[in-house]
């Protein structure tokens, strides 16, 4: 091949550059320590290279919040470790006090000592930690446990609410439990829409699970002589982990006393909804009713059932549209039923989106097909679900927002013996009327139905008999009372007493039965609270497995973070020695070029003729 | 009879001609470093008898023969198979390293690898609403998870700023290109006009005016101009260059006929005056009016380009990938990657805003003070939710989040009909858990469904991977031009030793021409001066 002068020229210089560049980039991936300065340089390790970085990142904030963790074990496990030393200190007090030769002098002292003590508990138990009340459950504003009531009187809260009243330390309030991703495979449970609690670690305590909650048997009574006529009361009541204040008035007779106090409790503790006669719903929050209306169903001349969308949004009466109304489905497909109800839509678009989500809600995605000709086929389209209207209702009227209260109402005027079964739908929830001879017995089989079918739960209101003892529907629940209000009227009232199960309350008991001298009883509640000491020692426990268990994922987070950036350093961080090498090899290669060039780029037969 | 001074006329053209071949070597050796500049030589041929030529006759021709040397003319050396396939090989050299080094930049301003980009701020948000799981109560948690997000949005107003300024920097460099274009076509034009003349006094031996010059000895340093316009021209877009009977060029650009003899398209980016709004420049307006640079020719034709530093511009500037629409075309310029992060902040925004209970699955609001992220319109109260897709320049931190920072740890209570805190922190560890593995469609047209996360990584590879293909298609491409080029200096390109030997050669030749000269003159002063003077 034939060589022209410039094409020596240009590729001399085209590969002068190449080297020039190869050594400019050797000296970068020198300078800045990194293999890369682009993507585009390695697509594949650097696609690899944002993965670890992710892992990096998530493996980052698995420490930190497992130092968080931590911290909180570790200062719950002190503060319980505390308690125990109290109590052991406790129960030894409560041996001497128990022993016959001290007089009551010597026992008030030493229930002074148990008072002190108990507070010290209290004081321990609320410890913060990181802004977090760790023994308060959910509750991070106040101090969780508190010693209510003075003398012999006093009694142990948690949240607000009287240790004794339950023993189910879920009923007492800011009961949830909180969790920390570290990287254990955080994940939801799709059943309870909640973080599985193996997934994570628990974060809140339950005070009351660590000291014990309810009573073996308690109840309370009031003295209805100390209730005047025309006073006000306000009576502090906690019943299975709720407390309420209750108002009430002093009556002229017993039986109208314990009416008032239990319309008290009612209005109180009522948690699901009522109808009364004016047509409202009472005890529930809502603003809107609506009705339950017969869906616009038709059957063609081969059978196939449809919904006319159409007239579900369209079809409603003047002033009104397709979403004022529900409807109650039946549907049957393969020999199977199910019953759904769906909301109208102000289109037939929506009116049919909602029917599809009320199928999904109920059974699942890709069970159904919700098809814009009416039907309703299986997936695959080739089977029709069989459509029928779940029951009959009549149509009746909702007075919207009235001015007084803002709630829509019944016309109640419908509700009397017509023959018609009603139903109107409140916060989601369908509520059936079945409609008695008088608008009374309407309102009381609705009621009753309401309350049967728990769809706003379960009435749970205390009362109080005739005698003035209170009672709660659960059984297992305890009843505790006080006066809440000192500057109030005050009313005698007598606990129906037990054993309390908490260890915070038994010291206070104790010191109490020192104050009486009944040492025969302190010998017992040494007893108790030597036994009740088990809420914590199990509590002790758990929290040492935990802070293994944290300690253990300290351990394999701090490997797993050096195996990461190993990773991350073999990917993205420059190999000095084999760098440097290379560098020196084409810092040779650029110099011999450079050499070359000067050699031979002048060179021609001009060097070599006169 | 031979004639007497036969010789010394022989001699003299010899000279003549070896003088005329040192001009020749001289002016290869002074144009060896210009551009374009094509070896010649001069064609010498030996005189011979022309048994048929009027002036001789039979009897003559022996007494003619020995005539010596004639020059034909001055020829240059270049192999037109050689140029189509060099011209072949320019644009694809222009159109990857010119998409390549746009794309480059766009990588800058979406960089991940060198500094910390949308992953590490993403990253970081993560971080920040773990960190408030175990707070919901807090306010400073909940208000740092705010100024992540803030932080995140911001980022992607910047990405905006910056790839508009790239994209309005690209408009100027295709209007450059168009200008250069048309410039180039029309100095070919004028070459052509030049050469045509050229060929009408220089061809004389056409018998006719319809028989093609080429072949001929024409206008070598006009040609050489030309040739490297059309180097030039081929940079710009795939052209196919004929030679027309005349000596001028008829020239295709992908199809259409931009140039034959002295007519000429010219390329222009279609404009529009009809758009409304304020720009900085008509091109922005030109460009603003079809989302796109739209090129035509003069004819009208549509400019479409196959390769070519135009192809390049233009697909940096008018490719959407699956978003495009109108004018523009599906490979991935910077509206794709416009488009893909405004795909990242509709996504990611209703994701969080329906996880927060703002809207349903359709995107339509349902509870507006649930809103975390909006428009800017939307915030101004001009443009309702659904009207307008947040996109990176105008998404925003919704007011309703601005006022409430623990908005975010709130969950529905169904029967008060009311959002109430979430102490136990389980609505947050969901919101980080659906970030880490809910699988989310991005754009709506197919172009990727998965996590949030995995949705920018997908956006980084899928840049690198851009880059990494122009960059080794150009590397084959300028490797191949190269090798042509290198063909084609084999032919046509100046070599100074080879120009070095030729002198020494038609020196030698000279001198030997001269020496003849002396030897017939000798031999004539003999016959002249010393004949029949025998005994004087």
């Amino acid at each position: 091949m034939r060589i022209a002068g410039d094409t020596i020229r240009r590729n001399y210089l085209r590969r002068y550059e190449r080297n020039n560049k190869d050594v400019f980039d050797s000296e970068m991936k020198i300078d800045s320590g990194r293999r890369f300065e682009r993507a585009s340089e390695n697509p594949i390790d650097a696609a690899r290279a944002l993965r670890l970085r992710k892992s990096i990142s998530e493996v980052k904030t698995y420490q930190t919040n497992l130092k968080t963790a931590d911290s909180i074990y570790t200062n719950a496990e002190s503060a319980l470790m505390s308690v125990s030393g109290i109590i052991q200190t406790v129960y030894e007090k409560l041996v001497e006090g128990a022993h016959g030769t001290r007089n009551l002098n010597d026992l008030e002292i030493i229930a002074k000592e148990i008072d002190n003590h108990a507070e010290e508990m209290v004081q321990s138990l609320n410890i913060d930690v990181a802004d977090r009340k760790i023994f308060g459950g959910l509750n991070n504003e106040s101090a969780a446990f508190k010693i209510e009531g003075s003398g012999d009187s006093k009694y142990v809260t948690y949240n607000g609410v009287a240790v004794n009243s339950s023993s189910d330390i879920n009923a007492f309030p800011y009961s949830g439990e909180s969790y920390l991703d570290i990287g254990i495979g955080m994940s939801t449970n799709q059943k309870t829409g909640r973080i599985d609690d193996q997934s994570a670690l628990p974060i809140t305590f339950s005070g009351v699970e660590c000291t014990g909650c309810g009573m073996t048997k308690r109840s309370a009574a009031i003295d209805l002589t100390s209730i005047l006529n025309g006073n006000n009361y306000v009576m502090s009541i906690s019943v299975g982990g709720r407390n309420r204040e209750v108002q009430f008035q002093g009556g002229t007779t017993d039986a109208d006393k314990v009416s008032k106090i239990n319309e008290a409790l009612k209005e109180a503790f009522q948690e699901t909804a009522e109808l009364d006669p004016s047509g409202e719903f009472n005890y529930i929050d809502y603003t809107d009713i609506q009705p339950y209306r017969n869906c616009p169903i038709t059957t063609t001349s081969n059978g196939t059932t449809l919904i006319d969308y159409d007239a579900v949004s369209n079809s409603v009466p003047s002033g009104k549209t397709g979403s004022d109304f529900y409807y109650s489905l039946k549907v049957t497909m393969n020999g199977m039923t199910k019953y759904v109800d769906f909301r109208g839509g102000d289109t037939a678009n929506d009116s049919m989106h909602n029917l599809r989500a009320s199928l999904e809600e109920s059974f699942g995605k890709n069970t159904f097909r919700v098809n814009s000709d009416g039907t309703i086929t299986d997936q695959s389209g080739s089977k029709y679900a069989q459509i029928e209207n779940a029951s009959t209702f009549g149509d009746i009227d909702i007075i919207e927002h009235p001015l007084d209260t803002g709630k829509d109402k019944i016309d109640t005027s419908t509700l009397v013996n017509d023959g018609n079964t009603y139903a109107v739908n409140i916060n989601g929830k369908r509520v059936v009327m079945s409609v008695g001879d008088t608008l009374d017995e309407t309102i009381e089989q609705t009621n009753k139905a309401i309350a049967q079918s728990g769809i706003f739960g379960t009435p749970n209101v205390p009362y109080m008999t005739e005698t003035g003892t209170l009672v709660s529907p659960d059984k297992d629940q305890m009843i505790v009372i006080d006066n809440a209000n000192p500057n109030e009227a005050q009313f005698s009232y007598s606990s129906i007493d037990g054993y309390a199960n908490n260890i915070i309350q038994l010291v206070l008991d104790s010191a109490k039965l020192l104050r009486e001298g009944n040492q025969d009883m302190v010998a017992r509640y040494a007893d108790l609270i030597y036994a009740a000491q088990s809420h914590l020692s199990i509590a002790i426990a758990d929290l040492g497995t935990n802070s293994k268990f944290i300690e253990f994922n300290e351990d394999r987070l701090a490997e797993v973070e050096i195996n990461l950036d190993t990773k991350q350093n073999d990917i993205e961080a420059t190999d000095l020695p084999s760098e440097i090498t290379n560098w020196k090899v084409l810092q040779s290669i650029y110099n011999a070029s450079l050499q070359m060039g000067s050699s031979f780029l002048q060179q021609s037969i001009f060097n070599y003729i006169n | 009879m031979r004639p007497t001074f036969l010789g010394l006329e022989m001699s003299k053209r010899t000279i003549q001609l070896s003088q005329k071949a040192l001009d020749i070597t001289g002016s290869n050796l002074s144009n060896a470093k210009v551009e374009g500049y094509t070896r010649q030589r001069v064609d010498i041929g030996a005189s011979y008898l022309n048994k048929y030529a009027n002036w001789q006759t039979r009897t003559s021709r022996m007494a003619l023969a020995g005539q010596g040397a004639i020059g034909i003319g001055v020829d240059q050396v270049r192999d037109p198979y050689i140029d189509k396939r060099y011209r072949e090989s320019t644009p694809l050299v222009a159109e990857y390293s010119t998409k390549k080094d746009i794309l480059m930049e766009v990588e800058t301003v979406l960089d991940n690898i060198a500094t910390d980009g949308l992953t590490e701020s993403l990253d970081t948000l993560k971080n920040a609403i773990s960190n408030y799981a175990e707070r919901p109560d807090s306010e400073e948690l909940a208000s740092i998870v705010r100024n992540e997000a803030f932080n995140l949005t911001n980022l992607l107003h910047s990405y905006y700023t910056d790839l508009e300024d790239l994209k309005e920097t690209n408009l100027e460099s295709l209007q450059a290109s168009i200008e250069d274009t048309n410039n180039i076509i029309q100095r070919i034009v004028n070459y052509n006009k030049s050469i045509v003349n050229e060929y009408s006094a220089m061809a004389m031996g056409k018998k006719s005016a319809a028989d093609s010059v080429t072949g001929s000895y024409g206008p070598n340093e006009m040609l050489d101009e030309r040739n490297l316009l059309i180097d030039e021209l081929s940079y710009k877009g795939k052209i196919t260059v004929y030679d027309n009977a005349d000596g001028s060029v008829r020239i295709l650009m992908d199809g259409v006929e931009i140039i034959n003899g002295d007519k000429y398209e010219e390329l222009y980016m279609k404009s529009s005056t009809k758009i409304e709004g304020e720009f900085s420049s008509e091109l922005l307006r030109d460009y603003a009016a079809y989302n796109s640079a739209v090129l035509r020719w003069t004819s009208g034709d549509d400019a479409n380009f196959s390769s070519g530093e135009l192809k390049a511009y233009v697909d940096v500037l008018n490719g959407n990938g699956v978003y495009a629409a109108g004018y523009q075309n599906d490979s991935y310029g910077i509206p794709y990657y416009e488009s893909a992060m405004g795909a990242f902040a509709q996504a990611f925004g209703e994701y969080m805003n329906r996880f927060n209970g703002a809207v349903n699955e359709e995107g339509v609001v349902i509870n507006k003070d649930r809103l975390l992220f909006c428009t800017q319109d939307y915030n101004e109260g001009t443009k309702g939710y659904e009207e307008l897709d947040m996109t990176m320049s105008n998404i925003r931190i919704a007011d309703s989040w601005m006022r409430n920072a623990t908005m975010i740890g709130e969950v529905y209570n169904e029967a008060k009909d009311t959002w109430t805190l979430s102490l136990d922190g389980n609505h947050v560890n969901q919101l980080v858990e659906g970030l880490n593995n809910d699988i989310v469609d991005f754009g709506g047209r197919g172009d990727y469904e998965g996590t949030v996360y995995d949705y920018l990584l997908f956006i980084s590879n899928r840049i690198s991977q851009n880059i990494d293909f122009n960059q080794s298609r150009y590397e084959a491409a300028y490797a191949t031009s190269n090798s042509l080029l290198d063909s084609r200096d084999a032919v046509s390109g100046v070599s100074e030793t080879e120009e070095g030997i030729n002198m020494l050669t038609y020196q030698n030749w000279y001198n030997a021409s001269s020496r003849l000269m002396t030897a017939l003159d000798d031999a004539l002063d003999r016959l002249i001066n010393n004949t029949g003077r025998v005994g004087l």
